[in-house]
């Protein structure tokens, strides 16, 4: 390993260590191997779900996750105010402290569901966007575009990707993430 | 009857395969004694059986999922054998000398055959050499056929993006260009592209069918996937039907003629004002649906003052769209009447769009059709793709099967389509786009497999000059196309003939699978797309490879392919590879389907992907753009060319560069059918009596038509067919000009696009504007050399 790459290495932890003792706690993005969502008792998380680390042990971690509440559904937290990108689901909208339009849900998960690489967390919906989407054309670029609009750029073009539920899912979640008014930038 | 030979296939019709010779092989008395296979294969004309004999294709066949096929098939299969094919890789002469000021002689000197290796080395070190940044991915869309695994466009991305990180990319498109990035904002929805109302709710709903500008019967010859012509039995009820067809066009094309439409011979590009002179009639004589007006859309109100002249001082009265139009006011009134007391439903097209404003036309006519109510009713509303890809038919709903990922670009700059030319000329340059800026990136180096940019793109000449500014100019292509002859580097592909590969089609029925299998062994050293680019990537390093080709052979691709479709529940990727196609049962609701029905059945429930979940008839957000020329509404814009302008004094003449009847685009330009129906050896343009003889012109003769872009000999077909004042030219003919070394030669195959403009739509889409030209015409002067568009180009090969 070369002492400029051990040098970076050192500077990364350092910063992670200071992150943490900061009063801002250290970004991590739900990772889900099966399915859309991960299932805690009966909270529903959703795969890339951006949550800060509030503690950390080896097997478990509790995180806060922030987002915007329905007003019609108090249960569900959105990442953007336009409410289209879902991040979690409860049961009890107790769980989910409330300020004004939006909300947060703290919760203890396994550790192995977070990772901090946000790109990692969301590979699966891309994937299967770049999967469906570029095999008749190259893809458009995702930030050159808002949410609703590529809901409508999707439904023109879904007759002929002739994607699956399960694809469309993935899809949309990918778009939205990354939209202009989303949460993500490739 | 008899039926000679010409006329049966200027029909478009091959009802006996056997009764007509495929190309110019002719068996042997001892060939005869050979077996003949029959091989499963599929196109964007039909899929049909190859038969071969003794390794040459002897004739063809349709597939059963053909329902009307056509001589285009005939065409496609002897373009293999085409003296334009490219036998070897080759490099311009100069370029491999690497002569300083070469640049300049692309199109005009002799080619060196190299081997692959040396060509493949040659290429992969340019790539390398040049920042991504400045690199151009030119494989625009993927018409050049319908096979998945050598898909030229989605592998030039692929191989880029592993290879170096990406390439600068194209936004929009040609063929829809002004309403594609537009019609979201409107109705939620491209609408260009979407599925539509299904022909079985027509014919039991309609009672008017306008075919605004479509022209279904010669557009549906042709399918982005494999067409299958079912629309052709459709076309016979529909005349056999109640319906009353109305064609406004300035060309009676064949589908008014077969259904008996009433012609409104319209002025080009003045469609705008014909609508909003129809919308100001149905308002002011309260004769439009307010319910649907205040239910379904947004923003009325402030369209409405625009409509009545209160903010510009000009009412939009039928008498105001008269002047414009040259359709009398009385005639106006009566349509817009008739629409509304009757379910109409408006069919309108892609040319329309392709003009200097066109992102007024499909959101003045949504605006129309919302004022009419009927959107959402069967048999009512509009669509803009009846006449696209089997436009109409029943979709099967079937996942379909899978492809190539082309991965992330991490080169974020896109150009609009139609604006490369204006991008290579003015590095550094930045223009608005749909509602943002964009920065044209320096070009040095750009790459086309299976496209033809000097076909598809205006303004030749201008066109020509950027290509003669790029460092490097790779074109990978089985023909010596336009675009080949100006490339420095030169691969050679296969034909899709000469490879194994999976298709679908109908695009909207969704309904068949094909394997398009290899039918012959290329004759010459050209290589399949899929094995080029890994070939390339292999160049790059074997990780870059293998992540490239997933260390999957192309049959494990195909089977792959396959597996991820719904076909394969029922059928093995080897019965099916097998048999030659899979099929898919359509629901029997699926011919029920009525476009925007749920929008209308429940707009809260099922809102469109708008602001306010309606039609936008008024746009905050497009408002907000701040464009001089995109309003926030539908928009009369005089074009900046158009025969109600001034420089109609100069060029008297408006050009019209429709569909091809016998190519898709420039394809089989190369190929015997052009034998039917070019005039000495020239593109044809349609002209009107009253003007050739105003000019001086007969059938038959070669002309020059011409404006201040440049020059072409075409030649005269004198119809009753298109309205006085306007002639046209059909896209795709493959450009040659007379001299190579001149400057601004006339092109001696009459390709319309080296009179064009590349002028840009407006500030919102920057789309083509092939649609909004005026030409002058005269007989041709001069000496008029052969047209030697077909011709490979000199080449060094020992």
């Amino acid at each position: 390993m070369s002492k400029g790459l051990t040098m970076k290495k050192i500077i990364a932890s350092l910063l992670f260590v200071c992150a943490l003792f900061s009063s801002a706690y250290a970004t991590s993005y739900i990772i889900v191997e099966e399915g859309m969502s991960l299932l805690v008792g009966k909270t529903k998380i959703y795969n890339g779900t951006p949550v800060e680390v509030k503690s950390q042990s080896s097997k478990n971690a509790t995180v806060i996750i922030k987002g915007f509440i329905n007003p019609l559904d108090a249960k569900s937290l959105y990442a953007t105010k336009n409410l289209k990108l879902l991040l979690a689901q409860v049961n009890d909208d107790s769980m989910i402290q409330k300020a004004g339009d939006q909300g947060t849900l703290e919760i203890e998960i396994e550790a192995k569901y977070l990772v901090e690489n946000a790109d990692l967390a969301w590979e699966k919906s891309t994937d299967r966007f770049y999967e469906k989407c570029t095999k008749c054309h190259a893809a458009k670029v995702v930030k050159d575009h808002t949410m609703l609009e590529w809901e409508g750029l999707y439904e023109s073009m879904k007759e002929f990707a002739k994607p699956t539920d399960d694809d469309t899912s993935h899809i949309l979640r990918f778009l939205r993430a990354y939209a202009k008014d989303g949460i993500l930038s490739e | 009857m008899s039926l000679s030979r010409r006329s049966f296939l200027k029909g478009g019709l091959v009802g006996s395969a056997a009764a007509v010779a495929v190309s110019s092989n002719v068996a042997s008395a001892e060939e005869l004694l050979a077996d003949v296979k029959k091989i499963p294969h599929a196109s964007h004309y039909g899929a049909f059986y190859a038969h071969v004999q003794n390794g040459k294709i002897i004739d063809v066949s349709p597939q059963e999922s053909d329902k009307r096929p056509t001589s285009l098939v005939r065409a496609f299969v002897d373009r293999n054998y085409a003296p334009s094919r490219i036998k070897y890789p080759y490099v311009r002469k100069s370029y491999l000398e690497g002569k300083e000021n070469n640049k300049a002689l692309r199109g005009q000197e002799e080619f060196v055959r190299v081997s692959w290796e040396k060509a493949l080395d040659l290429v992969a070190s340019k790539i390398k050499a040049c920042p991504k940044e400045n690199i151009y991915n030119g494989s625009y869309g993927g018409w050049s056929h319908p096979g998945t695994l050598n898909s030229c466009a989605t592998l030039t991305g692929k191989f880029f993006n592993i290879a170096v990180g990406g390439a600068i990319g194209t936004a929009g498109e040609y063929s829809n260009g002004a309403a594609g990035p537009t019609n979201p904002g409107i109705v939620g929805d491209m609408e260009v592209y979407s599925l539509q109302t299904a022909h079985e709710e027509i014919l039991a709903n309609t009672e008017v069918y306008v075919l605004w500008g479509t022209d279904l019967f010669k557009t549906n010859k042709i399918d982005y996937g494999v067409a299958n012509h079912k629309n052709d039995e459709y076309y016979i009820k529909y005349r056999q039907s109640n319906i009353k067809f109305i064609s406004i066009d300035p060309i009676r094309t064949e589908t008014a003629k077969m259904l008996n439409a009433e012609s409104i011979y319209i002025r080009p590009n003045t469609d705008v004002a014909l609508m909003l002179g129809m919308m100001n009639h149905l308002y002011t004589t309260k004769k439009y649906d307010k319910a649907f007006i205040e239910k379904y859309t947004q923003g009325f109100d402030k369209f409405l003052p625009y409509l009545l002249g209160k903010t510009d001082g000009i009412a939009k009265t039928p008498e105001w769209a008269s002047k414009i139009t040259e359709i009398p006011a009385a005639k106006i009134k009566s349509l817009a009447e008739l629409f509304v007391s009757k379910k109409t439903f408006l069919a309108g097209n892609w040319a329309m769009q392709r003009a200097h404003h066109g992102e007024q036309v499909d959101w003045a006519l949504i605006t129309l059709a919302s004022m009419m109510g009927q959107i959402g009713t069967p048999g009512g509303g509009f669509g803009f793709s009846m006449h696209y890809a089997g436009g109409g038919q029943a979709a099967s709903g079937k996942t379909g099967i899978g492809g190539f990922s082309q991965g992330r670009n991490k080169v974020k700059v896109a150009l609009p389509a139609s604006r490369i030319s204006e991008a290579i000329l003015n590095p550094g340059k930045e223009i608005s786009y749909k509602g943002a800026t964009i920065k044209f990136p320096q070009i040095k180096l750009m790459y086309i497999a299976g496209a033809n940019i000097v076909g598809h793109h205006p303004n030749t000449n201008e066109l020509v000059k950027a290509l003669r500014t790029l460092d490097t100019f790779i074109v990978q292509e089985p023909w010596w196309t336009p675009t080949a002859k100006m490339a420095d580097i030169v691969l050679p592909s296969t034909t899709t003939l000469e490879r194994d590969d999976i298709g679908m089609g109908g695009s909207y029925s969704g309904d068949y699978i094909y394997a398009m299998k290899k039918v012959v062994e290329t004759p010459y050293e050209a290589k399949d797309d899929y094995e080029i680019f890994t070939l390339l990537a292999g160049k790059f390093g074997e990780v870059t490879q293998k992540k490239f080709t997933d260390g999957l052979s192309a049959m494990e691709h195909l089977k792959k392919f396959y597996e991820a479709s719904d076909a394969a529940k029922v059928k093995s990727f080897e019965e099916f590879w097998k048999e030659g196609f899979a099929k898919f049962d359509i629901p029997a609701d699926a011919y029920k389907f009525v476009r925007h029905s749920a929008f209308r059945a429940d707009p809260v429930k099922n809102p469109l992907k708008t602001e306010s979940g309606k039609i936008q008839i008024f746009s905050e957000k497009y408002a907000n753009f701040g464009y001089s020329d995109f309003k926030g509404h539908a928009t009369w814009f005089e074009p900046a060319e158009f025969l109600g302008s001034k420089e109609a004094a100069t060029y008297p003449l408006h050009m019209l560069s429709p569909h091809p009847t016998y190519r898709v685009h420039s394809q089989l330009d190369n190929s015997w059918l052009t034998t039917l129906y070019k005039v000495q050896g020239r593109e044809p343009v349609r002209i009107n009596p009253k003007d050739a003889k105003k000019y001086g012109i007969v059938n038959g003769d070669v002309v020059e038509v011409y404006n201040a872009r440049g020059r072409i000999l075409a030649g005269a077909v004198v119809t009753e067919d298109i309205r006085p004042g306007v002639i046209a030219i059909e896209e795709g003919a493959w450009y040659s000009p007379e001299d190579v070394f001149g400057k601004d030669e006339r092109c001696n195959s009459g390709h319309c696009n080296v009179l064009t403009s590349s002028r840009p739509s407006s500030e919102m889409a920057q789309a083509t504007t092939i649609n909004t030209t005026l030409v002058a015409i005269k007989k041709a002067e001069g000496v008029q050399k052969q047209n030697v568009a077909y011709v490979a180009p000199k080449t060094i090969d020992a």
